[in-house]
């Protein structure tokens, strides 16, 4: 700042000469000096001498503790130049010095003179002026409120020296501080002062309540005014409020070392800066939210995204937990699915590895926020650390480096699934913004998450499904008539010898397989089914390695809802062992003959009706002594009876004397004893004369019961696979046993509940039946019964007893009474199996033996447990079968919404009728919801794609559609959002697209619909007047183009007006009857005033009523202005 | 209800597949097994003049079928079909996206 300048010199004896008073200069409140030409020191004044602490008067300049910058410049003015505003620093003190030349006594140049004072104070606050210039440019460029803060706090400490700084930000409301930054507090305090309420008697609270800065110059001050505040005993603070346009945001604090009033520069520094940090913090805050709603919708959008494309729980919830963190900014997440009382976390992220292995499961009355809110079904905000200790005490004190905390319950479909839990260590996270969308995230959260555990449910069920057929050696298929499809479970192409995918899906590739000498037979059988109620057939089939294998086809007819048949749904038993076995028997039958006729086995010998001679084999058959032999017991009169039991010796005596022979044939023997045994008999005249004959017999028991019981088997396995009503199927299995193989069969299955219910019981006397149901009501089954049905289902063993003992009858008798009633039943044998299928035990058969007087055999019981098996197989496909359709109603059910809301100023209604495919999901979807503020979006579309693909693009498109339209509810927007999504969506290669119409109703007097329209057939408004118009624009259809051509328009709905939405399901049944002609003619023809639901409804059924064959999916929403 | 089906000319120049009668999701099976040996030609021809009825799914097969002609390199020309044939194509403002022409071009 030195300026050099040529003046004309001061005369040197003006100053000269120790006349000090002259000048007036000794007592000048600046140093003054005067050196000779040879730098010698001529005149000090006073201020001079005490700053120099003597006199230098006489001594060298040179030999004085002068700055060079000082020395140099005193040379040049004694060469004759003039310098002012020289600024000279001395440690950390500052100087500024004029320094001019003085002549001599002659007029020449005598020396100079040197003028200076300390400006210290000055040049720090010009310094601090700059530096707040400083600070304000790089303010300006701070987009965070971190970094403002940082920069605000580092300034103050390098500027002012301050030992510490804090920025507290007040909470929306107005109530907390929030600390936005803290530094050189210590540890301890910045980890426990989060957030304090505003009205706390603190610097800050007062700054902010009195609009004006407050400076604690003193300990005593702050005793008095703040007693509470533990600070350091040398300490003072500055505080400043930080206000912007009248509002105030919070309060900057800095505290100093040392005792000692602030002094007034470092008050406007503070001041200054305060005024700066209000106005960027402000600046910051702004820019955050705009880039906090911007980049949090974009990527809300693409979570949405990700979660409707999600096909596992795990997914979903691995998901949810990200966005919570890199979305939402928490610092951790964790999501929990509720089984039961237990919640388990099924995805966590940013907790400490301690925490997530001690959360892993815990109950649902757990005193924590996520278990509160799955309790309540209600989100929890946390604040601050003071909220949470006060609701979850020792809980949250163990979280200490967080400061607040949302816990939001998952639901869908009025179902709490699970729960979202967020942690935020930063300050003042729950903006009423981020609440929304922590809200939306645990809202779509929660639809995926459904959508996922069906999907997942519905697989696990396909599997079991096809392993239940393996198992059963079945498969399923269905035939749709209309378009010729034929679908195949994967294990009924194994059993046709395809490798599992390969079948074509067509009813001529189906023929194609048929052995060709069953085709024309088998066509017949399933157009007559298609005209009845379903058909049954056995056919061959030859695989392409050429072997030929028996199948038993049946199936139900496939009915529309109007009540016609579609196609049929069946199953085909792979029978070609119960073929071979049949053929079996005949090989054997006829080898038996042949060993017979080589008279290997027993022998008779008699004379007309008495038989005195036999071999062991022959008594051991007709259970006679040879003692009884010799006393000629043995009378074919006595042994061979009739089938109703009548003495037919005599005639059969008369056969052999009149032929000479008798040809082998099957005849009863009564044994001695009175049972009956099977033999094959033959015999043959030896003399005629006397009347002597030999006989053979052979006992055929064995083999009769082997043929029954496979003759039973074949017959109960056809009756199983009768009906997917498992009650009707034991009722008829209970029946077919009795009397065959018993007098008494009950079947008793476990209930969900535990308890056990008999499902079946039959015996050939009906009183006996309804005796044995009266007394199951008097005494229910015990499921803990040491023996019996409950003993078997729970072990899971069969029990056999040859011979009931008595003891067994006290033993499960609680009274007299029963046991009466269990004696006179005079229970002899009774064999009880388990039915038992993919490892568990449901229930159990018993077969029980009374008055036919006969005992079990080992084999019957093997009878049974194959009968128990088959059954058991049976029963479980059929509950499966119910399972997975009722779970894809459930599927298809979670893409629509539930229930329309009510909008007021309107009549609403919807109706939608499923595609053909049965268990697959169709493509149309509709949806009404609010925007807020009295808008209303109503969403109509058609995706276009296969199976479960259609079903991820149906739940992307309407959970896009959603997200999007409280976002932005332009329509064009919410149409755009889509696209972007479908196109996102990875299909596996898969061409898809979507049609839609986004419309967004603002209720009113008129109502104004603004609408735009993606490739999807225009919604029709029919006036009051009946006049019916189409409304929208045409537009791109969405998903394949990522430049979509879309066009808003709006119209007004006068009371009266009739808005129709509808997909081509609908006009399409009409194809051959006017199409979309035929809507607005039925349109045109309602009479004025029809309700929504019924105009729904008669659409809908019109449809129906010209929809052949199975259609496609079709919805239709009706919205009807009522003012 | 006419089943579809596809009649099938080859030139020189150019493959034409004449689409006949209803083209929904029965259509598929066969148009697939057309299309896999016409994939190679260096203009496929789709006739739609004799289709009857065009829902969704048949938009989809058609899209899909343009995507594979193209994606291989060459050239797929539509001749439009009739009123609700056309609409189909119409509404989802695909003419300007498709090669739609208004009647059987002479030659390629």
């Amino acid at each position: 700042m030195a300026r050099d300048e040529s003046t004309s010199p001061v005369p040197i004896d003006e100053l000269n000469g120790g006349d000090a008073s002259i000048a007036g200069l000794d007592d000048a409140p600046f140093c003054f000096g005067v050196v000779d030409g040879g730098l010698r020191v001529t005149y000090a004044n006073a201020a001079l001498r005490l700053y120099l602490g003597a006199d230098p008067t006489g001594r060298p300049l040179a030999d004085l503790d002068v700055a060079p910058d000082m020395l140099d410049a005193v040379r040049r003015a004694v060469g004759g130049a003039s310098i002012a505003a020289l600024e000279l620093r001395r440690g950390d003190t500052h100087h500024l010095a004029s320094v001019f030349p003085v002549k001599d006594a002659g007029g020449g140049l005598g020396g100079a003179a040197i003028a200076f004072r300390e400006v210290t104070s000055w040049v720090e606050d010009r310094r601090r002026a700059e530096r707040l210039q400083t600070v304000s440019a790089e303010l300006s460029g701070a987009p965070r409120i971190a970094s403002v803060a940082e920069i605000v706090l580092g300034q103050g400490r390098e500027v002012l020296g301050a030992a510490a700084g804090v920025i507290a930000l007040l909470s929306e409301e107005g109530d907390t501080f929030e600390i936005a930054a803290m530094e050189g507090f210590g540890e301890r305090i910045e980890r426990d002062w989060g957030s304090f309420p505003a009205d706390l008697s603190t610097p800050m609270g007062d700054a902010v309540r009195r609009r004006e800065p407050v400076f604690v110059d003193t300990p005593e001050q702050r005793a008095e005014l703040y007693p509470q505040l533990s600070l350091p005993a040398d300490t003072t603070s500055a505080t400043v409020p930080l206000i912007v346009d009248g509002r105030a945001l919070g309060a900057l604090t800095f505290r100093f070392d040392g005792a000692g009033p602030i002094g007034s520069e470092v008050r406007s520094f503070v001041i200054a800066l305060g005024n700066q940090c209000a106005q960027a913090l402000d600046r910051a805050r702004l820019y955050e939210a705009e880039n906090e709603a911007r980049g949090g919708a974009e990527r809300l959008a693409d979570i949405s995204v990700r979660l409707a494309a999600a096909s596992l729980p795990r997914e979903v919830t691995d998901i949810t937990a990200e966005a919570g963190v890199r979305v939402l900014g928490a610092t951790a997440a964790s999501v929990v699915i509720a089984t039961g009382d237990e919640l388990e976390v099924i995805s966590s992220l940013g907790y400490a590895a301690e925490a997530v292995d001690r959360w892993r499961t815990f109950d649902r009355s757990h005193p924590s926020p996520l278990a509160e809110c799955i309790r309540t079904g209600e989100p929890i905000f946390l604040e601050s650390r003071a909220d949470a200790v006060a609701r979850y005490g020792d809980l949250a004190e163990a979280a200490d480096a967080h400061h607040a905390w949302a816990a939001l319950p998952l639901i869908s479909h009025g179902r709490v699934l699970g729960g979202l839990g967020l942690s935020f260590a930063t300050a003042a996270p729950l903006t009423a913004a981020r609440r929304v969308a922590i809200t939306t995230l645990a809202a779509q959260c929660a639809q995926a998450l459904e959508r996922a555990m069906l999907s997942n449910d519905i697989a696990i069920a396909n599997q079991r499904l096809e392993a239940a057929l393996l198992a059963g050696n079945m498969g399923w298929w269905e035939w749709d008539e209309a378009s010729g499809r034929v679908a195949w479970s994967e294990n009924l192409e194994r059993i046709y010898g395809l490798e599992p995918g390969t079948f074509p899906g067509t009813y001529e590739a189906f023929l194609d397989l048929v052995h060709p000498d069953d085709r024309d037979a088998l066509m017949a059988h399933a157009s007559e089914g298609l005209r009845g109620d379903g058909h049954e057939f056995e056919h061959r089939v030859v695989r392409p390695d050429g072997r030929i294998r028996w199948l038993d086809g049946r199936s139900k007819v496939r009915r529309l809802s109007d009540g016609s048949a579609a196609g049929l749904a069946g199953i085909a038993i792979d029978i070609t062992k119960r073929k071979l076995v049949e053929l079996a028997l005949r090989e054997s039958d006829a080898r038996f003959r042949g060993l017979f006729e080589s008279g290997v086995l027993g022998v008779s010998g008699g004379c007309a009706l008495v038989i005195d001679e036999a071999n062991d084999a022959l008594l051991d058959l007709v259970g006679y002594s040879r003692d009884d032999l010799g006393d000629r017991l043995l009378m074919l009169d006595r042994l061979m009876v009739s089938e109703d039991g009548s003495p037919i010796g005599e005639r059969e005596w008369q056969l052999l004397l009149e032929n000479g022979w008798l040809a082998p044939h099957e005849r009863e023997y009564r044994r001695k004893d009175g049972a009956t045994v099977t033999v094959l008999f033959a015999a043959a005249m030896i003399d005629q004369a006397s009347g002597r004959w030999i006989g053979y017999a052979l006992d055929l028991t064995a083999r009769k019961r082997n043929e029954a019981a496979l003759k039973f088997l074949a017959d109960a396995g056809d009756l199983l696979s009768e009906s997917l009503d498992y009650q009707v199927t034991l009722q008829r299995l209970a029946e077919l046993v009795v009397p065959r193989l018993a007098d008494w069969c009950t079947v008793v299955v476990l209930e969900d509940d535990g308890t056990m219910r008999n499902v079946a019981v039959a015996h050939s006397d009906p009183e006996k039946v309804a005796l044995v149901r009266e007394l199951e009501r008097e005494y229910p089954p015990d499921p803990d019964a040491p023996s019996g049905s409950a003993a078997v289902i729970r072990t899971g063993r069969t029990e056999y007893l040859e011979t009931i003992p008595d003891e067994l009858l006290v033993q499960v008798s609680p009274d007299e009474k029963l046991l009466g009633i269990l004696r006179d039943l005079g229970l002899r044998s009774v064999i009880t199996a388990p039915l038992t299928a993919r490892g568990r035990t449901f229930g159990a058969i018993s077969l029980v033996i009374a008055e036919s007087g006969r005992s079990y055999s080992p084999a019957d019981v093997q009878l049974l447990k194959d009968l128990a098996h088959r059954a058991a197989l049976a029963i479980d496909n059929a509950r499966l079968f119910r399972e997975r359709s009722a779970i894809a109603d459930t599927l298809q059910a979670s893409l629509l919404p539930p229930l329309l809301p009510a909008v007021d100023g309107f009549d609403v209604a919807a109706e939608y009728v499923p595609g053909g495919d049965g268990v697959d999901v169709g493509g149309d979807f509709y949806d009404l919801f609010s925007t807020g503020d009295d808008r209303w979006a109503v969403v109509i579309g058609d995706v276009c794609g296969k199976g479960a693909v259609a079903a991820t693009l149906t739940g992307v498109t309407r959970h896009t559609a959603r997200a999007a339209a409280i976002e932005d509810d332009d329509p064009v927007h919410v149409l755009e959002s889509v696209n972007t999504a479908l196109i996102r969506t990875e299909t596996g290669g898969q061409l898809r697209f979507c049609t839609a119409v986004v419309g967004v109703l603002e209720p009113g007097a008129p109502s104004v619909l603004s609408l735009a329209r993606a490739g999807h057939p225009p919604p029709l408004l029919r006036r009051r007047s009946g006049d019916v118009e189409e409304v929208g624009g045409r537009g791109t259809l969405l998903g394949v183009y990522d430049d979509p051509e879309l066009h808003q328009v709006a119209v007004e709905l006068e009371i009266g007006d009739l808005l129709v939405l509808y997909t081509d399901g609908v006009t399409d049944s009409w194809r051959n009857a006017g199409g979309d002609a035929r809507l607005v003619e039925l349109l045109r023809s309602l009479p004025a005033d029809v309700p929504a639901a019924e105009v729904a409804r008669r659409i809908r059924d019109d449809a129906l009523r010209d929809r052949g064959g199975v259609g496609d999916d079709m919805a239709v929403l009706v919205l009807r202005a009522i003012g | 209800m006419q089943a579809f089906t596809v009649e099938r000319r080859d030139d020189t120049d150019w493959t034409v597949l004449e689409l006949v009668g209803e083209f929904d999701l029965a259509a598929e099976p066969v148009l697939q097994s057309e299309l896999a040996s016409a994939l190679s030609s260096s203009t496929l021809v789709l006739d739609l003049s004799r289709v009857t009825f065009m829902d969704s799914t048949g938009l989809r097969l058609l899209l899909e079928a343009d995507a594979r002609v193209r994606g291989n390199g060459n050239r797929c020309v539509i001749v439009r079909g009739l009123g609700s044939v056309h609409r189909v194509i119409e509404e989802g403002l695909l003419a300007s996206r498709l090669e739609v022409v208004e009647r059987m071009p002479d030659s390629p």
